[in-house]
Formats: structure tokens, sequence, C-alpha cells
């Protein structure tokens, strides 16, 4: 379709990184993998309009993180929701069995976002903030704070594992 | 090496190559994704919903043009000037409706707060399937929510208890909230237009988008009497809301009904317990229950244009003496709720 021209080697590329972010920031791997399916839909759909964007990767993760908060209101109205919208798909895999992982997963909610968008999404602050809906400079504090955060939990684990 | 006695830069510079780890790990995660073709199947569905969401807002613009044109002509209406045309007495529902819910705040206010505990416990039940349990932690940032109390695990964290006009609000929010209810129904318009704006969805504050905001707190918020009695009496305020007699649930608990008309035709409804001022169901007309159309964000695409500028088109309201005599199908059935102090014990 002479519309979606370029689209798929963006989806490609974008999709996998959109997933995994979306899983770090949410823990929530059907949850995660639904709402960025939505949101490539709709990159999609406006395809002509999105690939001129400065960012089509920036406006996905906009769309993506509104489809999360969209789906857990959802959830709260339907309880079983999730389930029906993973019903006919493989099971996720399991969390990786790793000291950062868990570290990242412990991280407050907006910090553990940013640290998913700067070091996974690999978007420039500029873009995290307007994905989060924060000023540039709260970004980086956040994520200076989630670095510091990390690096004490690493440190304690490091000293714990150590015979 | 202890952690204390390192540098913070040295702390920071670490962190940040640990970090570049994070998406290694991450991609070992990766999915197949799905087919392009399935990607633009869902991009053709979410075509359609907006374009049903359009519609009403078209038809509903329309009208509410057209009433504004006549009562622009009336002779001795108030003058010639647009703006006298929105000055005109808000609308408001029929007088039985608003004694009726009146009383409803009387009796909500009447009922003694809960004692706070450490879980806040629910029962749900919904045309698809068995009832949900769910406790939920009142005191750590983390929700710990389990449909089995074996089962019980963390979700992802949020201080969230509830929804107002969509937003998530948090128990200090909550206590926070006015409880005037022109000032609480202010609030709740902006909100729902500031969120609006925020997801790029189309939300105006209509009675509607009202209405589901209210039935949300009722049915789930761990609200304070106060509150829920500030919320009926908001409620008497929309002119779209109809009190419609006696109802039952599925489970045969009789109850009223208080419905909101929808610009299309049909109604979405609660049942609520005269006795105390709960909420027992949540439902709608039957043209209206479609599974797919049962979030809160297609409800309130439900809702017609705003007034957007002075003297413009009014919000879509029904005529003084509509009605709904139509069945009513109640799809989510709020069977228990309560605190408790543990998980897997239930309210008495």
């Amino acid at each position: 379709m002479r519309t979606a021209e370029g689209f798929e080697p963006w989806y490609a590329a974008e999709f996998p990184r959109l997933v995994a972010s979306l899983r770090i920031a949410t823990g929530d791997a059907g949850l995660a993998e639904e709402a960025a399916a939505e949101a490539c839909a709709r990159a999609y759909a406006k395809w002509g309009r999105v690939r001129r964007m400065e960012s089509p990767s920036g406006w996905v993760y906009v769309v993506a993180l509104n489809e999360v908060r969209s789906a857990l209101r959802r959830r709260r109205l339907e309880r079983n929701h999730a389930g029906r919208l993973r019903a006919g798909h493989a099971p996720p895999p399991a969390d990786p069995d790793d000291a950062l992982w868990r570290a990242v997963r412990a991280l407050p909610e907006r910090m553990r976002l940013a640290v998913a968008l700067r070091y996974v999404a690999d978007l420039p602050e500029a873009e995290i903030a307007t994905a989060m809906g924060v000023a540039r400079g709260t970004v980086a504090a956040t994520l200076h704070s989630a670095r510091r955060q990390l690096a004490r939990e690493l440190a304690v684990l490091t000293i714990k594992e150590t015979p | 090496m202890k952690a204390g006695h390192r540098h913070p830069a040295d702390d920071d510079q670490d962190a940040t190559t640990q970090l570049a780890g994070i998406a290694t790990l991450a991609r070992q995660l990766a999915t197949a994704p799905p087919s392009v073709p399935d990607i633009a199947s869902r991009a053709r569905a979410w075509r359609r919903r907006q374009a049903r969401k359009l519609a009403p807002a078209v038809v509903a613009a329309a009208a509410a043009a057209a009433v504004a044109v006549s009562a622009g002509v009336i002779p001795g209406s108030g003058g010639d000037s647009p703006a006298a045309v929105t000055a005109a007495p808000a609308p408001a529902p029929p007088m039985q409706t608003v004694r009726f819910l009146s009383s409803m705040a009387s009796v909500a206010a009447a009922q003694s707060a809960p004692r706070p505990d450490v879980f806040w416990y629910e029962r749900v039940a919904d045309e698809t399937g068995p009832a949900t349990e769910s406790w939920e932690s009142t005191t750590q940032t983390g929700l710990l929510r389990a449909a089995d109390p074996q089962q019980t695990s963390a979700i992802a964290p949020t201080a969230a208890v509830t929804y107002f006009a969509y937003e998530p609000l948090t128990f200090a929010q909550m206590r926070a909230l006015p409880l005037d209810p022109a000032v609480l129904a202010a609030r709740m318009r902006a909100t729902l237009r500031a969120s609006g704006r925020a997801t790029g969805e189309h939300r105006t504050g209509s009675d509607q988008e009202m209405f589901e905001s209210v039935r949300y707190m009722l049915g789930w918020g761990q609200a304070t009497p106060e509150l829920r009695a500030a919320l009926y009496r908001m409620l008497a305020t929309l002119p779209g809301v109809r009190v419609l007699g006696q109802g039952t649930d599925p489970h045969g608990r009789r109850g009223s009904v208080i419905v909101v008309a929808l610009p299309l035709g049909g109604v979405r409804a609660m049942l609520v317990d005269p006795a105390d001022g709960r909420l027992l169901a949540a439902g709608a007309s039957p043209d209206d229950a479609s599974p797919d159309d049962a979030s809160p964000d297609d409800a309130a695409s439900q809702a017609p244009a705003p007034a957007a500028t002075p003297g413009g088109p009014g919000p879509w309201t029904p005529p003084a003496d509509w009605t709904y005599r139509g069945p009513i199908h109640y799809n989510v059935i709020f069977e228990a709720s309560g605190y408790v102090n543990a998980v897997g014990r239930r309210p008495e």
C-alpha cells in the first residue's frame, strides 16, 4: 500500500524497543504488548503524517503511554479485561533472573519510566519530557535520582553476594 | 569497597554503565511482533471506532445549533446577542429526579465512614465470568492485588485508589476534593477537558462523561460519606440525568435506577441501594452494551460537542420531558467491598 511506504522497517526496528520499554515501565508484559501494538496501529493509520514528524518514535511513545493509562482505567471497570486481551497469545517470557533487572523494577514508577525511555527506548531527554508530560529539567533530575538509587542498590547487592 | 565511601560521581558513572545492560536484558524478552497485516487490521478497527466517536458529536452539535437559532428569534428572549442565549438559566433534571437525588445525598451523608484498614477488598462480577476478588494495599506504594489469596502479586506501583474524571486519584487527593456540588462539578469538568487535551481524546465535560465519572467513584473509590453525598448532589444538577424508579440486578437485588441519556439514543445506568446510597450494579440500554463500548473512554466519546465559544452551540441535553422506558442490561455487579486487615479476609 502506497500510504504505508516506509512503515515496515520503522515498525520492525521500533516495536521490540517499545514493548521492552513499556514492560519495564509497567511491569506487565501483556499490557506492554497490547499498548505497543495499538500505538503502532495508530502510527500505521496516520503514517502519511507520522512519517513526516521530526520524531515518529517520540510520537509513538506518547500514544503508547496514553494507551497504558487508558488500559489501566478500563481494567478497573472490567477486571478481567487483561485476560481477554491476552487470550490466544503465547504467554510472555518470564522476567530475567538478574540483579540489574530487579533493581530497575524496584524503582518508583516515575524513575522506572524515565530509565526505560532513556536506556531502552534510547529517546533524547526532550522527547522523554514530552512522553512523560514533564519539564526537561525534571527528566534529568529523575534520571539522576534513579541512577543514584540504582548505584546504592547494586552496591548493596554486590556486598551481599561477596563471601 | 563500601558503597558509602565512594564519590557520588563514581556511583553515577557506574550506574550509567550498568544501565547499558538493561537494553540487552530487554531484548532477550522480545517476542515475535504482530505482523504488519495484523497492525493494519488494528488500524482499520481504530479508524472505525474514531468514525463512530465523531458521529454523535456532529449530530448533537447540529441539534444544539438548531436550538440556539430558534431560541435567538423568540421575541423578548433577552436581546439579540448570541451571549444572551447562553445566559438563560441552566437546564436541570425534572423535580422528581432532583428530589430523589437530594434524598440519596442525605442518606449517603448519614452513613458512618468505615474504619480504614490495611487492605481494601472488592468483589465484582461481570458478564464474562465468575466474580473477581481483590485485596488492594492501602499502605504500600504498590498495590497488591489477587484474584486468589494464594496468588497475591504486586502490580505496577501506583498510589491511585480510584479515578476522578478518568484521572488516577490518591487517598490524599480524594480527601481534598471539594464537597460543594457546584465546585466539585466545575473541578470535574475542568479535569475531564484537561485530560482529553492531554490524551487527544474528545472530552467536553458533558453530562455523559460526568455521569461515568460519578459511577466510577461510587463503584470503586473508597469515597467518604461526605463525598458520596456531594456526588449525588452534583448528579442532581446534570440535565441529562433521570431517576427511573425501581430496577433489579442479575442477582435479584432491588434498587433505584439512575440513568443518563446518550445523544444517539439509549442510556448508561446505575442501580443504587436507596437504603444507603451504595452502587449495586452498572449497566446500559442493550443498544449500548457491546463489549467494545464498555470502556469509559468510549463512553466518554458518546459525548457531544461542547459550547466552545460564548454564544456557540451548547452541550447536548435531552428534552425536558425525555424519559427512557426500554430495558437496562446490568453487566458489572458490585457484590461486596470494605476494609480488611489481611489478604484472604472478607468484610463481615
